[in-house]
């Protein structure tokens, strides 16, 4: 395909993956690089710089959305940044010197790791769980992490904040996924502040939103100062995704979200085999 | 000090100034960086020429020097990657003014987290 197509059906494609991406409560990323890779031909190691860049971008509107919403707990983000940001550099650097194979089944091993936590999201951890009384440096009082929110009767609830120095060492890793592979790493972050720190689903989805940006730019920061992002591809898929993230937005209260969720479980197997076969040389 | 798990009431600590503020830089930042972004691609593709691939921070002063349009494009892209940072900025001189230590000492380690991702690229 010439440059000019390729950058049409970006555009295309990443107005549809922002759309869908924001149906399903994912960030764009783990759509995009797939589509990129499988349909369009695109090297994965320039894939996974260009979605980090369309990551931040859609963060940037959805991060500010959940903060005015009230539904981001700002301080347990701003906490948890400053493990999100040293992993996307992490991973960043380390995605930097693998080669095309290694990035293909990494993220194909992601993907299937992913389905679970989609299909089921972890339970919300029960309060003053084992470690939250011994962790003296890292109380959660001292944090001052505990917050409030309004729940989807209206109704004003209030929780506490467990394992900060758990959720700290998971949030690293959180970032490195996320440098690595080019994606926002709420995977990662949701099932954290949701199953090990006890935040309520609608907090961690919130929270996770205003983190992506500073975890997605740590990463993108580094791509971008090595000439690693594509002039053409990345601001094309930056546009599309925030564009279609924001029709998938209206949308979002009409659809079953289950359903869409369980179909989207299968389009993620077949794309994680699909680049397994790619990097094995079974597929072009 | 109150003592961790045992005291600890559910108080909320939300740093409600800044959290007006941020969405409204978030928001600039995205719209500002976007409109540089999209001139840049409809001005490189009336141009027809064909970009001759990626380029780093240290050619980008160069690309809009000459007026090219993949400067514009790279401006939009970095203005865009530096908004996560101001936010991180603007949460910093807000707890400064707080004298909040604890959060002084998390936003500035993220600040400079951010600003060595680019030392550390361009090495």
């Amino acid at each position: 395909m010439d440059p000019l197509t390729v950058a049409v059906l970006l555009l295309l494609v990443s107005v549809l993956t922002g759309f869908l991406g924001s149906l399903l409560g994912l960030g764009g990323g783990f759509l995009l690089v797939p589509v990129m890779t499988l349909a369009l031909g695109i090297d994965i190691r320039v894939a996974v710089a260009v979605s980090i860049v369309a990551v931040v971008a859609t963060s940037t509107g959805s991060g500010a959305a959940s903060v005015r919403r009230g539904i981001a707990n700002t301080r347990l983000g701003m906490f948890l940044e400053v493990a999100t940001a040293l992993g996307g550099i992490a991973g960043a650097f380390v995605a930097l010197y693998l080669g095309r194979e290694a990035l293909l089944v990494l993220f194909g091993v992601a993907l299937l790791t992913a389905i679970p936590f989609l299909l089921k999201p972890l339970r919300a951890a029960p309060p003053n769980g084992a470690m939250a009384a011994v962790d003296n440096l890292l109380a959660p009082s001292r944090l001052r992490l505990s917050g409030h929110f309004e729940d989807e009767k209206g109704n004003l609830r209030t929780y506490t904040v467990q394992r900060p120095a758990l959720g700290l060492s998971l949030s690293w890793f959180a970032g490195v996924v996320a440098g690595l592979l080019g994606i926002g790493g709420g995977i990662v972050k949701v099932p954290t502040m949701r199953g090990v720190m006890g935040v309520p689903m609608k907090v961690a989805v919130g929270t996770s939103n205003f983190m992506i940006g500073v975890t997605a730019s740590a990463a993108a920061l580094v791509y971008f100062s090595r000439g690693a992002v594509d002039p053409v591809l990345a601001p094309t898929a930056a546009l599309g995704v925030v564009l279609g993230t924001r029709y998938g937005a209206r949308f979002m209260d009409r659809v079953e979200s289950r359903d869409l969720v369980r179909a989207f479980a299968a389009i993620m197997v077949v794309m994680a085999l699909s680049m397994f076969f790619k990097a094995a040389g079974v597929l072009p | 000090m109150t003592g961790p798990g045992l005291v600890a009431p559910p108080l909320d600590d939300r740093p409600q100034e800044l959290e007006v503020r941020i969405p409204k830089l978030l928001r600039a930042g995205l719209l500002a960086s976007s409109a540089l972004m999209a001139a840049g691609l409809v001005w490189l593709a009336f141009r027809g020429a064909p970009p001759d691939g990626a380029f780093d921070l240290v050619d980008l002063g160069r690309l809009l020097a000459a007026a090219d349009p993949r400067g514009v494009i790279g401006l939009g892209m970095l203005l865009l990657l530096l908004t996560p940072l101001a936010r991180v900025a603007a949460s910093l001189l807000y707890f400064a003014r707080q004298r909040d230590r604890l959060y002084i000492a998390l936003t500035a380690t993220v600040l400079c987290t951010l600003v060595a991702a680019v030392a550390l690229g361009t090495v």
